[in-house]
């Protein structure tokens, strides 16, 4: 009986020990991070028969364990991956924020505004070489500022990317660490023991591991944690591996378990948002700036190659753009031109090529048809090269190179031609004839024409084999065949085409030129039946013809000019001059009768004006000029593609920049439309294009696309914050919601250890007692 | 069951909730600091677009405000010069009315002439007026000066080598403005009418329209006077007529009753005396003052009715001579230096003499100075009244000159006023938008100081009772 009582005793001697290393444990633990409060667990021991009476045996201490909230930990886990996600996200974000130096700093925009400022004041001033110089460094710091903005953005990716290796050996470390308390958990829980304060270290490791890269855990039966990241196990009950990553083909970071076939994706973590960053919110950045830059160098050049520099038409030019041999078989000449890997797109259109005779100021326009099914390379030179005093070729490198004749300069503008008479068919000193309507005309095999030129009779038979279909012959037919009679030659004649229609004329000029249409089986192709038998004379005077102002059109068109009766300009009684455009319709009818004064200006439509000089006109010959009035001087978009009067180079932000020639030199600045020096049409018109909606661009002006990039970029970073101060709050009630569970409370121990100590003296009291017990027994000894 | 506090929560919380007040803190501090409410895009994005928009505005409307500025000194520059030229023009008709006069001798005339010359020279600096090293009045050719002189067929003209168009810029999206008048517009303005004949010889305006500018002067020659009644009379012709002017048929009528004698319908005349000085070449002159010397000696005092006919020859550059057919209608004739083509009907021509034929509303003004000079040293010998009637029409040209010059220096005016109020709009939308721009992107400074009182407030406040939480410890009692 005594026996029990003693140990019973040492029983909660023993029990209170251990509560008071418990609390303890607790109150030096308090500030451990990851430690969870250990509690004892007291029972009665097993009662002992005794007398045939169970009597209780004292207390004993079970077992001590954590206080943990399995579920809590399980929901931290979640957030805490969500936190290094957004942790990572906003530091790459501001980064890039930082970079855009909005709204205040030397940002993009303001370099955008720069740019145009310089455009507009040297549009008040075009010969002004200071201005000049002005606009070509501020065109120098946006396209830097382009430059730096997307190399800074391309090295906080590769730094991103460096930064996802370091992380990655941090969740091997984590890894290899949880890997080894799971071993040393598993062996204590056979022992039948519980390692608890491994277990915290392991809870710790895990949680680590989560603020990386977000993971599922599975606890098995052994007390190992199985880890999974993305589906992939990570960490199993007695093994690690590695995780690895490196840069694709894209420079996109790949991340996949050492070994395994299939890549990962993680969410969350900082690995998830450092790959997010570097595979989405950097990349749609860069192309947006990417995008930017495009629009501006195509837009600009656009405008700019139809100009003329300060010093006059072009006598050389090299294109910005080079040549791609698409099929590789060593020639670019047989690529399409919309297939010949340029920059920008080539439809079907027509550009307009301008050559000036720079001794005479001459001005003559060619027209070039681009198809963009049909033309090659090769044809788009040769057309080119067709045009007098003009040459084209491709240089070293792989670049368009065009030439002019020595003395000849050559635009691409849009000006009007002061005198588009070339051979003289609108009142000039040649005997002219010219045919009413335009081509086709319905010959047939055999057809005649016959003339008499001076004494000589001369006759021209049309032969199928000289056509296409002679039932549609067209006049540049016609006037070879015409061309190549040796009477025709012999005696100063020549056919020409001039707009579709026919035109005989002498060679020579003055009222002393004629010739006699005869008549011959063609004349009623012709619409020359009721001239049959005329003589058609030349003039001593011819009509001086002068063009002035801009075409203010929309589209490019052909005005052809017929005089209506025959007479003097500024003497005939009712003599006039009918204007059509190319579908045929009469835009103008100009009065230069009696009442007009030679020489005076007269309105044509779209801001074309005419006016004419002393001569006669003949509506009955069809006197005719036609003229191109131009709107757009390059609608197939050739040379914009071809990099030919561009004012920017370059693909996108990265590599946009002013042309070479032009910031070596900036005279060349195409600021002209007319050539001369101080008409900045050019200048006026990139100004426009600040404010122009832009269908590239989602129809937003160059300055609100950007605003557009900047807002992005802001609202994503406001609102990586927004949600990371909401994620903060929600892991700071679950982290208290935890401590209140786990948490140590100093005051709360020291109550326990003041119990502990009360029931061990209260434990040692009553071991006194049974001594003082035995003590009287043994007296009585 | 109260909620249990683990002692780590506490400090924890202590410490978390200093540490976001003194980030509220250092956030107030940095906008009263910055006065800046938005300092990256993140502080407020859609903030920041708008911001990123008025930055756009506002940098627009300072474009413009720049643009004006430095388009209305040209314009301005402009304007000064074609008050300088419309003070020489108001000058030269001065000279002018007083070269009208009939009492000035040659060298008065002379003097004015001088006086005309030097301001013709000034006129044409000032219509080359350049500004920086831009001409004003040449159109978009702004390199060159845009007169320059050119003696053409032994008279000096002015030509202009400029164009007809403005020097434009942008002072509003999609508002242009003119900063120039063409020198054309200005000097030079083209209001062709048919040409004007000083009236000297009666030659008139053939059938054919005329081409040309400036002026031309038709030199008209007597070539021989002829006359085969007159012989009968007993009235010679002096020296074969030699130095007559007159051209055409004439009707000499001698009406000796009264002892007159009248060429065609010119002035009659007393036949002169037996006796007297004149007898032996006694000038008639017809209406137009195409005069024939007459020998009354052997005059056989008779009534006597006949023609007598002058023939001569006209040439347009002074060298080159086209005998006079006076039935043609449509002569014909090209200046081979100046280009200039005119038609005339020699039908009308009764004398010989330098006929000055004008196109009318062509002239620029130069070249109309420069016959003023030219006319006022009356190089073509005319009488008084005649050069009269000629500066009269220099007087027309000068005076419309000057009107066009004072329409030119209007349209500057007026465009540097409008330029002037399209500044002082954008000024004002200038300090709308910034304002706009402050309202988004600056802070409220009183609410500023506010914030950041009641963040160092509740910093305070934090600490103090954090201070005090982390005193409370059973510790302190236990002993």
């Amino acid at each position: 009986m005594p026996g029990v009582g003693l140990s019973a005793g040492l029983r909660a001697l023993l029990a209170s020990r251990v509560g008071l290393a418990t609390t303890g444990h607790n109150i030096t633990n308090a500030n451990t991070p990851g430690y969870s409060r250990q509690a004892v667990d007291l029972s009665a021991s097993r009662p002992v028969l005794s007398s045939g009476i169970l009597v209780g045996n004292g207390v004993s201490a079970t077992s001590v364990r954590r206080t943990v909230d399995a579920l809590l930990q399980r929901r931290l886990l979640t957030q805490t991956s969500v936190q290094g996600r957004l942790e990572s996200r906003f530091t790459t974000l501001s980064e890039i924020e930082a970079l855009m130096q909005e709204p205040d700093g030397n940002s993009l925009g303001a370099q955008l505004d720069g740019f145009f400022t310089s455009v507009s004041s040297l549009s008040t001033n075009s010969s002004d070489s200071i201005l000049r110089t002005g606009m070509i460094n501020n065109a120098v710091q946006l396209t830097s500022q382009f430059n730096q903005l997307a190399g800074s953005l391309s090295s906080i990716r590769a730094d991103t990317a460096t930064e996802v290796a370091i992380r990655v050996d941090e969740v091997n470390d984590l890894a290899r660490e949880i890997s080894s308390l799971n071993s040393e958990i598993a062996s204590a829980r056979a022992a039948g023991l519980n390692p608890n304060d491994i277990s915290d270290r392991r809870d710790v490791a895990i949680n680590e591991l989560a603020n990386l890269v977000d993971i599922d855990t599975k606890e098995d039966q052994t007390g190992a944690v199985r880890v999974l990241v993305d589906g992939s196990t990570l960490v199993s009950a007695t093994q690690y591996h590695n995780l690895t990553s490196r840069l694709d083909g894209n420079d996109e970071i790949e991340l996949r378990i050492s070994g395994a076939a299939i890549t990962m994706n993680p969410n969350g973590g900082v690995l998830g948002g450092l790959v997010a960053v570097s595979r989405d919110t950097i990349p749609q950045l860069s192309s947006q700036l990417d995008l930017l830059a495009q629009n501006i160098i195509r837009e600009v050049n656009r405008v700019h190659s139809e100009g003329i520099p300060a010093s006059g038409p072009y006598t050389s030019l090299t294109g910005g753009s080079l040549f791609t041999d698409t099929d590789k078989d060593g020639s670019f000449r047989d690529e399409l031109l919309s297939n010949a890997g340029l920059p920008t797109e080539v439809v079907s259109g027509e550009l307009y090529v301008s050559i000036t005779d720079k001794s005479t100021g001459e001005l003559t326009k060619s027209k070039i048809s681009i198809s963009k099914t049909h033309t090659t390379v090769g044809d788009f030179l040769d057309s080119l090269s067709s045009i007098p005093n003009l040459s084209a070729d491709i240089d070293g490198l792989g670049r368009i190179q065009i030439v002019a004749d020595a003395g000849f300069g050559f635009d691409f503008g849009r000006r009007l031609d002061p005198n588009p008479d070339n051979i003289g068919s609108f009142g000039g000193g040649r005997a002219s004839l010219g045919t009413a309507a335009a081509e086709p005309f319905a010959l047939s095999n055999g057809d005649t024409l016959t003339l008499n030129s001076g004494a000589t009779p001369i006759s021209i038979t049309f032969n199928s084999a000289d056509f296409a279909q002679i039932s549609e012959a067209t006049a540049e037919e016609m006037a070879a065949v015409i061309n190549a009679d040796s009477d025709v030659i012999a005696t100063g004649m020549k056919a020409s085409a001039v707009n579709g229609q026919l035109v005989m004329q002498t060679l020579g000029s003055g009222s002393s030129e004629s010739f006699d249409l005869t008549g011959g089986t063609s004349l009623a192709a012709l619409g020359w039946s009721a001239l049959s038998g005329s003589t058609i004379s030349g003039h001593d005077t011819s009509v001086d013809v002068s063009i002035t102002g801009s075409y203010t059109g929309k589209n490019n068109d052909v005005y052809t000019f017929r005089p209506v009766g025959d007479g003097t300009v500024g003497t005939t009684p009712g003599l006039s001059v009918d204007v059509f455009d190319s579908a045929g319709q009469r835009v103008a009818t100009l009065d230069i009768g009696d009442t007009y004064v030679p020489g005076t200006d007269l309105q044509v439509a779209q801001g074309v004006s005419v006016s004419f000089g002393l001569g006669d006109l003949s509506g009955t010959n069809n006197d005719a000029m036609s003229l191109d009035v131009i709107s757009d001087a390059d609608t197939s978009d050739a040379l914009l593609a071809v990099g030919v009067g561009s004012f920017f180079t370059g693909t996108g932000a990265s590599d946009i920049a002013v042309l070479d020639g032009i910031e070596a030199d900036p005279e060349l600045i195409a600021s002209s439309l007319s050539g001369f020096d101080g008409d900045n049409q050019i200048l006026l018109e990139l100004l426009d294009l600040e404010n122009i909606q832009i269908a590239e661009l989602g129809s937003a002006s160059l300055s609100e696309f950007y605003g557009e990039i900047v807002g992005q970029t802001g609202f994503d970073t406001a609102s990586t914050v927004d949600a990371l101060d909401a994620n903060d709050a929600l892991i700071q009630s679950l982290e208290q919601r935890q401590e209140q569970v786990s948490g140590v409370n100093v005051d709360e121990e020291l109550v326990n250890l003041l119990e502990f100590e009360q029931s061990f003296q209260a434990a040692s009291r009553f071991i006194n007692v049974l001594n003082d017990l035995n003590d009287e027994l043994l007296s009585l000894l | 069951m109260p909620l249990r506090i683990s002692t780590a929560s506490n400090y924890q919380r202590v410490l978390s909730s200093i540490r976001l007040n003194l980030s509220q803190l250092v956030t107030s501090q940095q906008q009263v600091s910055t006065g800046r409410r938005i300092l990256r895009p993140s502080d407020d994005p859609s903030g920041t677009a708008r911001v990123l928009s008025f930055n756009r505005q506002i940098a627009g409307t300072e474009r413009f405000i720049g643009a004006i500025g430095l388009g209305r000194s040209v314009v301005d520059t402009g304007a000064v010069a074609l008050e300088t030229g419309s003070g020489i023009l108001a000058e030269v008709r001065q000279n002018l009315i007083q070269g009208m006069n009939g009492t000035l001798s040659s060298q008065d005339r002379e003097a004015i002439a001088n006086e005309v010359e030097l301001l013709r020279a000034e006129m044409l600096g000032t219509a080359n007026t350049q500004s920086g090293e831009r001409s004003l009045f040449g159109g978009t050719k702004a390199g060159d000066s845009p007169w320059i002189e050119q003696v053409i067929g032994g008279v000096s003209r002015a030509i202009y080598t400029g164009n007809d168009e403005e020097q434009r810029i942008r002072i509003g999206n999609g508002v242009e403005i003119a900063i120039t008048v063409s020198g054309q517009d200005a000097f030079a303005k083209n209001e062709g009418a048919g040409p004007i004949y000083s009236g000297l010889t009666g030659v008139g305006q053939g059938l054919t329209g005329d081409e040309g500018q400036g002026y031309e002067y038709l030199t008209v020659r007597h070539d021989g006077t002829s006359s085969a009644t007159l012989a009968s009379s007993g009235i010679a012709l002096v020296s074969g007529g030699a130095g007559d002017t007159l051209l055409g048929d004439n009707t000499l009528t001698i009406d000796a009753t009264a002892g007159t004698v009248q060429l065609g319908t010119g002035p009659v005349l007393t036949i002169p005396a037996v006796g007297s000085g004149d007898l032996a070449d006694f000038t008639v002159a017809n209406e137009l003052g195409g005069e024939l010397h007459l020998d009354f000696s052997a005059f056989g005092g008779a009534d006597f009715t006949g023609t007598v006919s002058g023939a001569g020859s006209v040439s347009i550059d002074g060298s080159s001579f086209t005998a006079i057919n006076f039935a043609e209608g449509d002569l014909e004739l090209i200046h081979p230096e100046s280009g200039n083509t005119l038609h005339f009907d020699m039908a009308g021509i009764k004398r010989a003499g330098v006929e000055l034929v004008t196109f009318g509303g062509k002239v620029n003004i130069f070249d109309a100075l420069q016959g003023i000079v030219d006319d006022l040293r009356n190089g073509d010998n005319l009488s008084q009244p005649e050069l009269t009637d000629r500066l009269g029409i220099w007087l027309t040209e000068v005076d419309r000159g000057h009107n066009n010059l004072l329409v030119s220096l209007g349209s500057l005016g007026s465009r540097s006023e409008r330029m002037t109020k399209t500044e002082d709009k954008l000024e004002g939308v200038q300090l709308q938008l910034e304002s706009l721009r402050s309202e988004e992107q600056d802070v409220d400074i009183s609410e500023a100081a506010l914030d950041l009182a009641r963040a160092q407030q509740s910093l305070e406040l934090a600490q103090a009772s954090g201070a005090r939480l982390l005193q409370t410890n059973l510790l302190n009692f236990l002993r």
